[in-house]
């Protein structure tokens, strides 16, 4: 993991200091309301539904034992018990106190985390593949390319006024878990046909109520020139980004406006300029980086532990089937913890479950956690001879929920429960979808299959990007629900379609039965994907099965 | 002119706590919905939001909320800034104190 410099403490210590004497202002009443918002903002102090809301940065979703441990208590004392992940990879708070958040920000300080570039028209804080620098696949880690951004980007004086703000992810997989087709930039490690190492650039990509695929800005950019390109892309954005407008003001409308061409032309020309200005420094810092995310010391063990209780162990079985994912080390394992348990709202975690998995990263996956766009949280090396005490600890600690992937795995924004965004509310349509499916025993007879949910149309439950989607809306007064089919957040890329029209909170429920009902009888076998099957047949038959003809009144 | 059996509340949330508060009577914020003074009028709920907003540094966000003659509001979203999250067993009051 990447350590803090002497800079790096000094910078968050001062934020939290600065932003202690800014709410003792408001106090006082030497700032307004007006002058404070932005403030606050800055620090990813939001005020939603209920009062205010805490958004904490986990820059590229990693977090160590000391980190999970100091969240829970941070949860403990100044919040209600629980925190909730996102589909950012950050963490929030729903209950904080102004008057309590200088103290959070110290004690965040204190553990090298913070809450700066969680909001606002800035570069907000870079998120990557949460199996990085562990899964099988990868050509190589996108973690040093992600905090060299971090850094590059942290209060960048430059891009602190954008139009909107801007979202980079980065992967350094072909199988994109970091959904980079769909920010503001996508990061794509590749290398050149001479192994030279370098970055696929997209740009454009977002959801939100204008969903819009990135394109590929640059096919091969060269290691040396991630930083002047990026400066480049922001350069244009800044300039040519439209302002008057705040739905129209993402890098997504400006390349609608533009066109890949275009934008590409002026990208290149501002990276002529900007490129002489960088002598190497940003490589060397690269370097420096990159020796903090070394594979950690592997062991060597016998894995027959988890051979014999995979063998007698039915439960501990279908737990390995759908929560592993294959490790770069053959005798090592990546596990998904999935915080999507029957009942328990999507991304929710109690501090003593923290506790209880921070204990067993330290223990047994080399002191570190992934916090997952899909609001799950991964041990991303753990051997397979530990694999039957880790998951007796996670048992313990109510963890264990054997569904990765699945359809009852799925994502959620806060909709609104929580958020003054929101038109209507998205974790109990979850919570009630999970538990019907579950009843009816279908969650692994189904498959892989992803079901993302939004309370409005900003799309932070990725709703546009989900097999099936549920986008939550207001219709007349009443919560409406309305359906879309066959998204795909990874490079074959596809934005769902809206099936017809929305259904009442107490009827999408029923929907999404006859829904997947209708995708059981229609596949093929059961090896064929929903996606397939869609793509095979359309959507007629599943509007066919969603919208049954009415039964004629007598 | 609004219909005789629709009223307006003063909404906010306190500065410090972030608490959800309304408008009392005597110009004072109560977490309780039911300590609200009721306006029939827009325009006298209208000014009071003015000075609010002019007047009041200790409360971020006002605004006004349709409430039926019972007092309770009439969009669902009001409703569930006063009950809390409907997802979770948080028992708001106690949770507040």
């Amino acid at each position: 993991m990447y350590a803090y410099s002497e800079f790096d403490r000094h910078f968050v210590a001062t934020r939290a200091q600065q932003f202690r004497d800014q709410v003792q202002r408001r106090i006082d009443g030497a700032l307004t309301e007006e002058e404070f918002r932005p403030l606050r903002l800055m620090n990813g102090l939001y005020l939603l539904l209920h009062g205010y809301m805490m958004r904490i940065a986990i820059p590229y979703g990693t977090l160590n034992s000391r980190q999970m441990l100091a969240l829970a208590d941070i949860a403990e004392r100044w919040d209600r018990g629980y925190v909730h992940f996102t589909t950012r990879q950050n963490v929030q708070l729903h209950w904080p106190a102004l008057v309590d958040v200088p103290d959070i920000l110290d004690a965040l300080a204190a553990m090298d985390m913070h809450a700066v570039q969680t909001s606002g028209s800035c570069i907000r804080a870079v998120t990557a593949d949460h199996l990085a620098g562990a899964s099988a696949d990868e050509l190589a880690d996108p973690r040093p390319t992600a905090e060299l951004v971090r850094q590059w980007s942290t209060d960048h004086p430059e891009f602190a006024f954008l139009p909107r703000k801007f979202k980079i992810a980065v992967t350094g997989s072909p199988a994109d878990r970091a959904v980079t087709r769909f920010h503001d930039i996508g990061l794509t490690l590749v290398q050149s046909d001479h192994g030279t190492p370098g970055y696929e650039v997209s740009v454009g990509g977002g959801l939100g109520r204008t969903p819009v695929i990135g394109q590929v800005l640059r096919k091969f950019l060269p290691q040396a020139d991630l930083l002047p390109y990026l400066e480049a892309i922001l350069q244009v954005y800044n300039e040519i980004g439209r302002r008057d407008n705040k739905y129209k003001a993402r890098i997504k409308i400006t390349l609608l406006e533009n066109g890949i061409a275009a934008l590409r032309q002026r990208v290149n020309s501002s990276f002529a300029r900007q490129q002489p200005r960088f002598d190497g420094a940003d490589q060397e810092v690269l370097a420096r980086i990159e020796a903090g995310f070394q594979p950690p010391a592997y062991k060597r063990a016998p894995i027959q532990p988890y051979i014999d209780q995979r063998a007698q162990d039915p439960a501990f079985r279908q737990f390995c089937e759908t929560n592993l994912r294959a490790h770069k080390q053959a005798d090592y394992t990546i596990v998904s913890v999935s915080l999507k348990s029957p009942g328990k709202t999507p991304g929710d975690m109690e501090v003593g479950q923290m506790r209880a998995l921070a204990l067993i990263a330290k223990r047994w996956s080399h002191d570190e956690l992934r916090v997952s766009h899909e609001q799950n949280i991964i041990l991303p090396h753990v051997h397979k001879g530990d694999l039957p005490a880790v998951y007796q600890a996670l048992q313990s600690a109510g963890l264990a929920t054997a569904n990765a992937g699945l359809i009852t795995d799925l994502i959620a924004c806060p909709g609104m429960d929580y958020c003054d965004l929101a038109t209507a509310r998205s974790t109990p349509v979850a919570k009630a979808i999970a538990a019907r499916i579950e009843a009816l025993s279908l969650t692994r007879k189904i498959g892989l299959l992803s079901l993302k949910i939004s309370g409005c149309i900003n799309a932070c439950g990725h709703h546009h990007v989900g097999h099936i989607g549920i986008l939550g809306l207001e219709k007349r007064g009443v919560e409406s629900y309305q359906i879309t089919l066959g998204g795909d957040p990874t490079r074959s890329a596809a934005i769902g379609k809206i099936i017809g029209p929305g259904f009442g909170a107490d009827e999408i429920v029923n929907a999404i039965e006859r829904l997947i009902r209708a995708y059981l009888t229609l596949r093929l076998s059961p090896d064929e994907p929903f996606q397939a099957t869609l793509a095979r047949l359309g959507h007629a038959p599943f509007k066919a099965a969603i919208y049954p003809p009415k039964e004629p009144t007598p | 002119m609004q219909s005789p059996d629709q009223f307006q509340v003063v909404t906010a949330n306190d500065l410090l706590s972030g608490k959800v508060v309304f408008m009392t009577g005597n110009r004072t914020w109560s977490a309780d919905i039911r300590h609200a003074v009721r306006f029939d009028s827009q325009t006298a709920a209208h000014a009071v939001l003015a000075q609010v907003v002019a007047q009041d540094p200790m409360v971020v966000g006002p605004y006004l909320v349709d409430v039926s003659a019972t007092g309770m509001p009439l969009h669902f979203r009001e409703v569930f800034r006063i009950t809390g999250p409907t997802n979770r067993n948080l028992n708001r009051q106690n949770a507040a104190a």
